[in-house]
């Protein structure tokens, strides 16, 4: 997904990256909720009968799912931040915070984009300057990646 | 200025790694499904043979190959393996190589423990075969392991549990990493009530998984704690229950029967729509159907138990409950009817099964439905009745339907087309052998002959001996199977990306190409 914000002064811009993911955090805490009231009632009801041995396996299994989806959770909170001003082109990339930020003198910068030699793999967008060479969303769909390079190619290029 | 480099060839397409260690340590989701779905071919051989000893000594009336022990032994490591080493393996395997392919991902969400998910299995599975030539042989208690005759079994019982309890682990982290993929790694747009129905049906049985596995995890501990450790769930003398066994094993046991089929459910919603080059008759009716099925699956355990005692209520509730599933299981069928009326339907291997499954699933279940009535139950119980039943459902229906899906997507798979004379061949052997298998046992069961016994009264004579001719048929009717896979995979006709006409309609699996590439989806594809 793409988000992007008009700086008010003119060339600037902002650009916010985050990846697809079909379910929300608060979607997916609700979906624990649901399977851990089931689970309570399936091992609740057996634990009354006296079969007790059940609840540690059913908190152990419901630990492991919540588990899981934490991680995965995780890895879509993944954002890419772009922020173009009329000197600068600056990366921020990271997990709630910024992790990694890399500058380049926005003269200086070139804006790359090669199609995959092989059917259904991705493109690669990068920024580069002076040798080196950072790649930006990665975890974009296709069309938005599309999208992305078109609008950076405006910006930095087109409005010089 | 911090600065990394990403160098360029980090989006080449990493193929497989070479030899047999991109086996043990790959994590890419078609391998493991290759892997689990071998596996599970490989025991439905095993379980196969074992069903064979048991036919060959059933052949005629009297003793003649092996002993009532040993009978007894094949009788229960055919159950275990036929349902825990082949066909919920199998239906692993189609997750595992469908899934992230249907919806747009690309991988499972968690690829090291859907390794480790798939490699507990052989482990497992030869724990369990390994019972054999214990003292004291395999268990011989039935695939229930009802308490006290399990109890009373030799040095298998801590191993044959262990066992158990790791193809339950092995389920879970399946079940866990297909939840988790389908919640959140579907591609944009693919929204919940646009997942194919195959994808649908696997979340409903991965959630019917997560919810009993702990509850049977939790018995077979009991029935090892009474053994070894003077507990008493069980042990009537101590002050426990054995029938509190029989609640726990049929909580899970009997969704356990709704994790064989669902998945069924979804291969043959794909497969009819394909070939009769129509849309699925009432898609959203069938993903409500489906989870109505897995609901009601909790609620009828008891028609298990209806010969120990019960009250009169529980057994009108049990009756009730139980029927009560013939109303979305005959939607589905219903839908499956009316995809094909008056659709240009074609009848390729696939769907020759996909058609043979619908009509004898639905007698499977005509069977499950005189056996919900409580009263009637009474005379079918442990007889032939109920062998022939749940092998209907369970052969004709998720046996038959793990071929069709082979067929329909093998040549996805391989890239080549399979041989479609072959593939008829099998299909005619095994329709007509597995009648003759199953339908005598109805009459069998009806004149009240009992199951688990490897001798019986000569006036069953007949019957017995053509449901043995029907088994070897059918058992060595496989070896086809097995041929035309190996076949398909070291060559023959191109596959092209749509295989089937039109297919690309009916799932994102057919704008691939053929076979898709190692890595799939990287990026993901937008769904309108």
């Amino acid at each position: 997904m793409i988000e992007s914000e008009r700086d008010a002064r003119p060339g600037s811009r902002t650009f916010v990256l985050s990846p697809n993911a079909s379910l929300s955090g608060r979607q997916a805490s609700y979906l624990m909720l649901g399977i851990a009231l089931a689970m309570a009632i399936i091992a609740g009801g057996f634990a009354l009968m006296g079969a007790w041995l059940v609840l540690p396996f059913s908190g152990a299994e419901w630990i492991l799912l919540a588990y899981c989806f934490k991680l995965r959770l995780r890895s879509c909170r993944i954002r890419e931040v772009i922020t173009i001003t009329e000197t600068s082109v600056q990366l921020e990339r990271g997990y709630g915070a910024p992790e990694q930020i890399y500058r380049f003198q926005r003269a200086w910068v070139a804006l790359d984009w090669a199609e995959s030699p092989i059917k259904g793999h991705p493109s690669r967008l990068s920024f580069r300057s002076h040798g080196k060479e950072i790649e930006i969303g990665r975890f974009l769909a296709e069309p938005e990646r599309a999208v992305l390079a078109s609008e950076l190619r405006k910006i930095l290029f087109d409005s010089k | 200025m911090s600065s990394a480099v990403a160098t360029h060839d980090e989006h080449h397409d990493h193929g497989p790694a070479k030899g047999i260690l991109r086996w043990v340590f790959t994590t890419n989701h078609k391998d493991i499904g290759t892997l689990y779905m071998t596996t599970a071919l490989i025991m439905f051989l095993v379980g196969g043979a074992m069903a064979l000893v048991i036919r060959a000594e059933l052949f005629a009336p009297g003793m003649q190959f092996v002993d009532p022990m040993f009978f007894n032994q094949m009788t229960t490591l055919h159950a275990l393996v036929m349902v825990f080493g082949a066909v919920m393996p199998a239906f692993a395997g189609l997750a595992n190589w469908m899934i992230p392919i249907m919806i747009g991902a690309p991988d499972m969400a968690l690829p090291r423990m859907n390794n480790w998910s798939f490699w507990l299995l052989p482990f497992a599975l030869i724990l369990l075969a390994s019972t054999l030539f214990m003292e004291g042989g395999a268990p011989a208690a039935g695939w229930t392991l009802y308490p006290p005759l399990v109890l009373q079994g030799g040095a298998h019982l801590p191993f044959a549990i262990f066992s158990v309890h790791l193809l339950g682990i092995s389920s879970i982290m399946a079940a866990i990493n297909i939840i988790v993929t389908a919640f959140n790694m579907r591609a944009p747009g693919m929204t919940l009530m646009k997942m194919p129905l195959f994808v649908w049906t696997w979340v409903i049985t991965a959630f019917l998984l997560i919810a009993v596995m702990p509850v049977f995890a939790g018995a077979v501990t009991m029935l090892l704690t009474d053994k070894f450790f003077g507990t008493s769930f069980f042990n009537a003398a101590g002050g426990g229950d054995p029938v509190l066994y029989q609640h726990l094993f049929w909580f899970f046991g009997h969704p356990e029967v709704y994790i064989m089929i669902l998945p069924s459910f979804g291969v043959i919603s794909m497969i009819i729509p394909t070939f009769s080059r129509k849309p699925l008759f009432g898609y959203s009716s069938m993903v409500y159907a489906t989870a109505s099925i897995g609901f009601l699956s909790f609620i009828v355990w008891a028609h298990h138990q209806y010969t120990v005692g019960m009250p009169l209520a529980g057994e009108l509730y049990f009756t009730y409950a139980t029927m009560l599933i013939a109303v979305p299981t005959g939607v589905k069928v219903f839908n499956w009817v009316s995809t094909m009326w008056k659709g240009a339907m074609t009848f390729e291997t696939p769907m020759l099964f996909a058609i043979a499954f619908v009509v004898l699933f639905t007698m499977g279940g005509f069977t499950g439905l005189m056996m919900a009535i409580s009263p009637a139950d009474l005379q079918y119980h442990d007889t032939y009745f109920i062998v022939a039943h749940f092998h209907y459902v369970l052969v004709p229906g998720a046996v038959f339907a793990l071929f069709a899906a082979t067929y329909y997507w093998l040549p996805k798979w391989t890239g080549y087309m399979y041989d479609e004379r072959l593939g008829k061949l099998h299909f005619w052997l095994s329709t007509i052998s597995v009648n003759l298998l199953f339908f005598p046992q109805h009459f069998l069961g009806l004149a009240g002959m009992p199951r688990r016994i490897p001798d019986y009264a000569t006036q069953f004579a007949e019957f017995n001996a053509w449901s043995s001719v029907g088994a070897f048929v059918f058992g060595f009717s496989q070896l086809i199977f097995v041929y035309v896979i190996i076949k398909a995979i070291r060559g023959g006709e191109k596959a092209t990306d749509e295989v089937w006409e039109g297919a690309h309609e009916h799932g994102l699996e057919w704008t691939l190409p053929s076979p898709p590439p190692y890595h799939t989806w990287t990026t993901a594809p937008e769904i309108k």
